[in-house]
């Protein structure tokens, strides 16, 4: 030890005299294998190990489960796999929070990957990197029951998927509205076409064809021009013609099938990323607005018990969650948020700004799935929120590392601490149990 | 492994004494055995070395020591 101008000093006693404090922070009493809420306090000069394996004896599998990653114990990972019931874990909301590169996509694909190999849930994804499906590296297609798995590609789509063609009947003028700005005189003239022309209202857009109540030109003109710029559509000599992926012939059950393979329990996959923004969030919405009919019809008729959960699996969801859009009027995402539960209908919202979600859905999404977050207002957004008191934990979740994530639900009992496995590991795994099983067929 | 002793605090701010060859991390899980047992986290960083005020006065009089001994052996 050396005081300025290098001088030596020593302590005398310097093992008594010289020690660090630490502040630690209860989060569960452990009594006969069972956890319970900490009230407590230790009492003086109790000692403090470090953990041990039959300490966590009380974590154990729940029904349905749906695998994170294991326990973590500061950047140091515990072999115990941390589940939670999917089930109840995908209708109650998640929240994939953390900022650019901490793992946010890296950790759904490997949620999407044990979901794909169970039967109590069914998953929309709607892609804009199109990172799942693994096209031209690894992904879900490289699992052993990919026959679980849809993939909806607007082109070249790699055998046994499917080409992305929405039939232009499908459409109906609310799947428009949370997607672009419209005035109220825009949206009424959309509803107007709908209401006169029922399946033919675009057709009917494009080709001016009259409105019976009196509309301004202008309006008309421009509830035109923006139709055909988001559809793609073009029109010569008194014929529409179809560029995008809308389409007068093609496509006319596909939104069905998505939602019969959703409801079966399979993960769709929709890749959006050649779109722009408006176009992603009108095929997100016309699938997610019949999933949810779907769905709530099923509740209707009695059936909903049968049915696997249905999860929408959202990137960049202040875009339809933001403060900002909802200001002028819910669309299906809120929607689902506020009441998608009743139903068996769940989102999973990756961002990295969660600050921009109004307060009422962020508590609506009882499970949180925090990484690495070094914005501080985006910490104070998702601590506020958390289903347990995480106001101590601002400085652990800053420092969190690629990987590392703390999970604050109401299914568990404290926020637990978890590493989030590597996707690529988890393939070169589940390949290897999958040799074993085959092996074991061998040996019957 | 043993990670230090219980020294004070108040509800949710458990204050450790690290045994010093076992520093604990930011995060890291540890147990406080008391009779009943009792998991307990890291929350905060507030792991710097501090001193009990008696420490810290015969710290301060050994700095005063070596200052006036250098002061003495410039001075001759
Ligand atoms: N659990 C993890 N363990 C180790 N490295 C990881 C982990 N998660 C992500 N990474 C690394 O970080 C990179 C970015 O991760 P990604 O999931 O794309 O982040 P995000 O979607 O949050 O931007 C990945 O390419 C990977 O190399
Ligand atoms: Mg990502």
């Amino acid at each position: 030890m050396h005081l300025e101008e290098n001088e030596d000093i020593s302590f005398f006693d310097p093992h008594l005299r010289n020690y660090h404090l630490a502040i630690l922070k209860n989060l569960i009493t452990l009594k006969g294998g069972r956890a319970i809420l900490a009230k407590s306090l230790p009492g003086f000069f109790s000692p403090v190990r470090a953990l041990a394996a039959e300490d966590l004896s009380f974590l154990t599998t729940p029904k349905n489960p749906l695998f994170l990653g294991s326990l973590r114990s500061g950047s140091k990972e515990v072999n115990m796999p941390i589940y939670l019931n999917g089930k109840d874990m995908l209708c109650h909301h998640v929240l994939i929070a953390a900022a650019t590169g901490k793992g946010k996509s890296n950790l759904m694909a490997g949620m999407l990957w044990d979901a794909l190999g169970k039967d109590y849930a069914g998953m929309l994804v709607l892609d804009p990197h199109d990172e799942y499906y693994g096209r031209s590296k690894h992904g879900l297609k490289d699992h052993p029951q990919k026959e679980r798995l849809a993939y909806y590609t607007p082109s070249n789509p790699p055998p046994g998927a499917s080409t992305l063609k929405i039939n232009l009947e499908l459409l109906k003028p609310q799947h428009f509205y949370g997607v672009v700005d419209w005035s109220d005189a825009q949206q009424q003239a959309l509803a107007g076409y709908y209401k006169k022309y029922g399946k033919d209202w675009i057709e009917a857009i494009v080709l001016d064809k009259p409105l019976p109540d009196d509309y301004h030109e202008g309006t008309v003109a421009v509830v035109k021009r923006r139709v055909m710029a988001l559809l793609d559509l073009s029109f010569e000599s008194n014929q529409l013609f179809c560029d995008g992926i809308f389409d007068i012939t093609a496509g006319a059950t596909i939104i069905t099938d998505m939602v019969k393979e959703v409801s079966q329990g399979k993960i769709v996959i929709v890749d959006t990323s050649p779109f722009s923004g408006a176009v992603e969030l009108l095929v997100g919405t016309l699938v997610a607005t019949e999933l949810f009919h779907f769905y709530r019809s099923a509740k209707g008729k009695g059936n909903l018990s049968s049915l696997p959960v249905a999860a929408i699996v959202l990137e960049e969801a202040p875009r339809v969650l933001g403060k900002d859009v909802l200001e002028r009027g819910p669309n299906i995402f809120s929607t689902v948020a506020r009441e998608g539960r009743k139903f068996q209908v769940g989102l999973v919202a990756i961002t990295q700004l969660p600050s921009l979600i109004p307060r009422d859905i962020l508590a609506n999404m009882n499970t949180k799935i925090i990484l690495g977050i070094e914005m501080k207002p985006e910490r104070e957004a998702i601590m506020q929120s958390a289903a347990q008191d995480l106001s101590d934990d601002d400085r652990n979740i800053a420092s969190l590392d690629k990987g590392e994530a703390i999970i604050s639900s109401t299914f568990t009992k404290f926020a637990i601490p978890v590493k989030v496995p590597l996707f690529e590991d988890i393939i070169v795994q589940g390949k290897k149990d999958k040799v074993k099983t085959d092996f074991s067929e061998l040996m019957r | 492994m043993k990670k230090g002793v219980v020294i004070g605090g108040e509800f949710g701010k458990v204050i450790v004494r690290q045994k010093s060859d076992s520093p604990i991390e930011l995060g890291e899980l540890v147990i406080a055995e008391t009779g009943k047992k009792r998991c307990c986290r890291l929350s905060t960083l507030l792991m710097q070395a501090s001193f009990p005020s008696k420490t810290l006065s015969s710290f301060r009089e050994c700095i005063l020591k070596r200052m006036k001994t250098s002061l003495f052996l410039t001075l001759i």
